[in-house]
This record gives structure tokens, sequence and C-alpha cells, in this order.
């Protein structure tokens, strides 16, 4: 499988850590891509994401209209990932 | 004091406003244990007070019942709740409705595990409760008055060694969603307020010296200090950083925002209401009710020098997005005088924004009624509050205003059995239009957490199954045993097994040996009991349902677009709900409840 140009959008908390909303990275799975995101920000890893996974209580979704946890999801060029706390309570 | 209990006193107190007279009823350890305490004793106790009636829930006989539960005085983290059950004025059902903080704890320390208030007095009157016994003071005074200056009288005039429930003048006039206040946080759904009004109470004072006996003490701290630990963790780690008011602008991107009356599941000025936003330019303060670890209270200044207002995801979305409203400092001022008049903020919203969309439509001639009008908005509350020109409709909520209004307004009036929606989006979050539809207090998320499945990977949020309504099940039972306890619905995510480790907790506080399947079957019998209440008030299964907007048309907008809920597909969610439940698939509980004859079980 080859890498495909996709975008991580920052939501709630995650944002807070992270300080801005979006990056882009080039990845053909969710595992690189959370690999990606805890190399990049290491303030991440062991919180939101941990070796390539996500950890309990953050969710991910593609394009907003999808969740996922699998770290197998394959990518596509252009998706738009969310990376969100699981929590909705409000 | 019932010794053989502990955690409870085994009693509760009555009051009868008419003729000023109190007496001590005893709670039975067998109804306790089948109860607990909040919602479920509430439910049971309303039941018993009704008698099988069909009171007008303004009537002097209607019960107003204020209910504590075994946690409270105990060391556990956010067990500083109180229940208040009645029969609600907005929806004609049961309503069940939690608050939090020192009223609970004192509320128990008088010797009881509930307090019922019956009659109505022949003027206003503040009730003063201790453990010797009660009194009632005039308070002509204090009528017309907010709810901070009502409260800061009443420290002024009876001490603050009392803790005080109070209302406002929405309360006082009846509006049929007014809220009970205590120390800023609102029993808030539901009217419980009006009930309270109808019986010319405006406060309660509760100051309490009696010992809470607990069955395992040591063990009973070992766990609390464990349960705050976890508190501190990553579960709670929103609520903590931004409040419940987080949701908004991932909402928004998910397209689940309510927007306009419901007509979008996007805001375009979401970014400037968001607490990311609020909190560059505003001083900022955070709050926690008493008892807890967490402190998920953002309050935020509207402008400088002035008081911060508690802003929280449901008045955010109320009063902005679902009326189209983008101006911070005008939702925060809304915010405020909700709080002030003693207003639930959903149903203001929500009724505010149904009126806004007929007036759009051109169904009344109201000035100024457009979606975006901020000026409207302030405006409508100050109405409703002394219910004065259209305030008075307004105050009686969407589905009666749809009714003065006609000309098909009910099929975008934004309720379910009267109650207005929160701020989820039921076409995309169809686990959650389930919860709504089916939820005896009315479209609730509260009461039924199936959102917590529309928010995970288990299910298709925009076409849900018959095969995903056990989740609604569970989330539902979850939260009949959290507010029975009470306990705080954002500690959730720090359990592993919620039965099993909340079973833990009542066994160390009243030395029951109770395990996580006992409270399964207690979860499922307190969600019959308030269905039971309501067949009794009258419930039909036509209740049952979402309003025709939802399931006819589809999202136009946002990563939403396209979401559609058929109503076909929602009558088969209910109908595999029933079953899933054990009741009939039109959701009897059983064949004796039905009185139509073609009813089949
Ligand atoms: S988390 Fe928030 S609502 Fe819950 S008890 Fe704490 S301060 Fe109160």
């Amino acid at each position: 499988m080859s890498d495909s140009h996709v975008t991580v959008e920052f939501l709630g908390i995650v944002r807070q850590k992270v300080g801005h909303e979006q990056a882009e990275f080039m990845a053909s799975r969710l595992y690189d891509l959370w690999t990606l995101v805890g190399e990049k920000y290491p303030q991440l890893e062991g919180v939101c994401v941990v070796q390539g996974q996500l950890k309990n209580g953050y969710l991910a979704s593609i394009d907003g209209r999808r969740f996922t946890r699998s770290a197998n999801e394959p990518l596509s060029a252009g998706d738009h990932i969310l990376l969100l706390s699981a929590d909705a309570g409000g | 004091m019932n010794a053989a209990t502990p955690g409870y006193f085994g009693r509760y107190l009555r009051v009868d406003l008419s003729i000023g007279w109190s007496e001590s009823k005893p709670l039975s350890e067998s109804v306790l244990r089948k109860h607990i305490g909040g919602v479920g004793l509430g439910a049971w106790i309303l039941r018993e007070e009704t008698n099988g009636q069909q009171l007008d829930p303004l009537s002097p006989e209607a019960p107003l019942v204020f209910t504590f539960s075994p946690l409270v005085g105990s060391p556990l983290t956010t067990s500083a709740k109180f229940a208040v059950v009645a029969k609600s004025p907005l929806t004609q059902r049961i309503n069940d409705s939690l608050a939090s903080s020192h009223f609970a704890i004192a509320g128990k320390k008088t010797g009881h595990d509930a307090i019922v208030i019956v009659g109505r007095s022949e003027s206003p009157k503040v009730l003063l409760i201790t453990s010797k016994g009660i009194a009632l003071h005039d308070a002509d005074s204090y009528w017309g008055m907010n709810i901070p200056a009502t409260e800061d009288s009443l420290k002024t005039g009876f001490g603050s060694h009392y803790r005080y429930a109070v209302i406002g003048p929405a309360g006082e006039n009846l509006v049929r969603y007014a809220t009970i206040s205590h120390d800023g946080r609102h029993a808030g759904r539901g009217g419980l307020g009006a009930v309270m009004g109808s019986k010319f109470l405006k406060a309660i004072g509760v100051a309490g010296d009696e010992r809470i006996p607990f069955a395992h003490p040591k063990e009973l701290v070992a766990l609390s200090k464990s349960v705050s630990q976890k508190s501190f963790g990553a579960a709670t780690e929103k609520y903590r950083e931004l409040g419940t008011a987080g949701n908004l602008l991932v909402f928004n991107r998910l397209g689940t925002l309510p927007t306009r009356n419901f007509q979008e599941g996007q805001f375009e000025q979401a970014i400037d209401l968001a607490p990311e936003t609020l909190t560059l330019s505003r001083d900022k303060a955070r709050k926690s009710c008493a008892a807890c670890t967490i402190g998920c209270e953002h309050l935020y200044s509207v402008e400088k020098e002035e008081k911060p207002v508690r802003l929280e995801y449901e008045n955010l979305f109320a009063l902005g997005p679902m009326c189209g409203v983008g101006d911070a400092d005008q939702v925060l001022k809304a915010s405020q005088l909700c709080d002030e008049l003693g207003i639930d903020t959903i149903s203001a919203g929500g009724t505010i924004a149904f009126a806004m969309e007929c007036a759009e439509r051109g169904l009344i001639d109201w000035k100024g009624y457009e979606f975006g009008r901020g000026d409207t908005l302030l405006a409508a509350l100050e109405k409703i509050g002394d219910r004065r020109d259209e305030g008075d409709l307004l105050a009686e909520g969407s589905r009666l205003l749809a009714k003065q209004i006609g000309q098909g307004s009910i099929a975008f009036a934004p309720q379910v059995k009267g109650l207005e929606l929160p701020g989820y989006e039921p076409r995309a979050l169809q686990s959650m239009a389930l919860g709504f539809a089916v939820g005896t207090r009315g479209a609730d998320h509260n009461r039924s957490g199936a959102y917590q499945a529309d928010f995970s990977d288990s299910v298709d949020r925009m076409n849900v199954t018959e095969a995903d309504v056990s989740a609604a099940i569970q989330t539902e039972d979850e939260a009949a045993i959290i507010d029975s306890l009470i306990l705080c619905k954002f500690l959730r995510g720090v359990f592993e097994d919620k039965f099993i480790e909340m079973a833990e907790m009542l066994s160390l506080v009243t030395g029951w040996d109770v395990d996580g399947g006992e409270l399964r079957q207690t979860a499922q019998n307190i969600v019959e009991l308030k269905k039971r209440y309501n067949i009794e008030q009258g419930w039909t299964p036509a209740e049952d349902t979402l309003p025709e907007r939802f399931l006819t048309s589809a999202l136009q907008t946002g990563a939403s677009e396209g979401a559609a809920l058929p109503r076909e597909r929602l009558e088969r969610l209910i109908c595999a709900y029933n079953l899933g439940r054990g009741w009939s698939e039109e959701g009897y509980l059983s064949l004796d409840d039905c009185v139509d004859e073609n009813c089949v079980d």
C-alpha cells in the first residue's frame, strides 16, 4: 500500500495540547498515521496515541462521517482524519 | 434513625404547606434497596404519594419530591447531589432533575432521605428544615427577586448555615420550564420551579447536624481516594480543561450541532462562541460543586468587573446556534439571564428558536423574531420570566405554543412529550434519536446516554439498526443507577465496569451485599417504575416519537449531509427497544396496562 496525503484535524482537548487546528501527513493506514503523529507531537504520545494505536478515551473520524479505532484502517488521498475525545457528554 | 441501614435514615419528611404541618414517614429497607435514592427513590415516593390519581402538576395536591442518596455525605467524589421529582407541567409526565452541592449534604443531615412537599400556602413562604423540625416564614419581601438576590437575602435574613433551594421570577410566574436553583446550579429540566411556585414556596432552607453512618468507613475512605485519584486522569480531562462547552466545535465539525431550530447541523459562527476562543479574550474562572474533584464549571466574563457567567454546552447551543445568535456577549448575557430568572436554557432557547422559525415562515407576526437577533433573544427571556406580552405564550413551551399557532407548526416544534430537545441532532445521532423518543421525561440526554454509542465505532451513527438498540438500553440503565446513587455522569469514564464498581460503593456505604447483577436489575426496575407512572398518567405509544421534521427531511449541510431518519426506521428501533426491555412491541409493561382493545402483546 502506498502512502496517501491526509490531513489530521485536532479537536477539543487534543487541539489544546497541540496548539493548532490541523497538520498534513503521508500515511497508508491509521497505524502509520498515529505513529507519525506521536513522533511529531511528543505531547500526544502516551496520551492520545501510543505506538500507532489510539488510547482509550480517544476516537478518530474519517471525514467527520465515520468513527473508527482500528489501526488497520486504510487511508485515501485527501482524507481528513479528526482526532477527538470520545466523551461527548454535555 | 434506622441504624440497620447505614447511609440512610429510613424515613422521609412530608410537609403539607396548606396546613403548615410536617410528619416523618418510614422508608423500609426493601424499598431503599430496590430504589437506592435520587431518581429511583424519588420516582417511588412520587408514585406512592400520587396514589394513581391524575393530578394537575400545578395543583396543591401534586407532590414535589426532593431526594438524597446513601452516598451523600460520604467522601466519594461528586456525590453531593440531590434529585427533584414531580409530574412536569411541561410534559404532564414524570420529571426527575438533579442538582449539586451543599443543599444535598445539609438536607440529608436533617435526618431524612427525602423531603416531600404537598399543599399550597396562602401566601409566599420560606420553608426552613432542621433536624428538630420545620418553620414557615413569610416570603413576601423575597417574592419577585431574582435568584442570586434571593439567595443573598436569605443568607442575611436566616443565616448562611442554611443551604437554600430557591425559585426565581419564572417559578413564581409558573413558567412551564422554570428551574429550582441552588448555589448557581439548577434542577433545570421539566419546570419543577413552577411546581414549587404553584405552592407559593419561594425557598427551602436546610441545616442539619445528624451524623450519617457508613457500614465500612475505612474501606470507603480507601475507595474514595482511589476514585478521586482516577478522576484527575484522562477520562475527565475534557471537563477540566474546556468544560462541556468543548463539545461545540466538535459537534459543529461533525454536522451534529442543532442550528436555527434544527434546520441545519452546522453553525457558521461556532468559532466565535467556542471556549477555545472565549478563553483568549475574557477573564475566566473555574468552579466545582461541593465534594467534586473534577470541576467542570467554566465561567467567562461578559464585561470587565461583571460577575463571570457559567457556560455549558447546553446553554451555549440553545441560546447560540439554535437561535442563530453568534455574538458571544449576547449568548453569555442570555445565559446569565436564565440563571437569574430561573429558566431552563434548553427549553427557553428551543421555544424562542421555534418562534423565530414560525415568524420567518410568516405563521406569526412577532416583531424582531428572526434568527440571529440576539436583542430579540434577550428581550424574549425577560418577557418569559414575567409572562409579559408574547412571553406569556413562550412560557408555555414549544408544544403548547405550536398548538396556539397551529398551521402545521407542531411538525417542527423541537420537543418530545413536550420537553425541548438538547443539543444533539437526532438524524445524525440515531442511537440518541431512539433515546429521545422513548425517554420517560421526554427528549433528554441525561436519562439516556445513547449518544455514547453514536460517538463510538460500534454503530453507524447515521444508519442505526435494530441490532444496535442494546446500547440505548445499556446507557439508560447506567444512567438510572448513576442518578439514583447519585454520582456525576462526568465520572463515568473512570470506571471499567460501572455496575460492579458502583455496587462496591453501595455495599461499603450500606453494608448490603450488592453485586453488579443486582444493580442491573435495579436499573431495569427504576426505568420500568418511571414508565409505569407515565402509563398511569395517560401515556400512549404515540408519544414515543420525534417531531415530523426529523422523520421527513434530511440534513442538507455539513459533515452529516444527507443524514435522514425515516419514520419506519425509528419505529423499528422503538419496537426493538421495547422488546429488548421485555415489554410489548408498543411499549406496555404488560397487557393489563393497555387500554386499547387492539393491543397485542
Ligand atoms: S464534574 Fe462538574 S457537574 Fe459534576 S460534580 Fe463536578 S463540578 Fe459538578
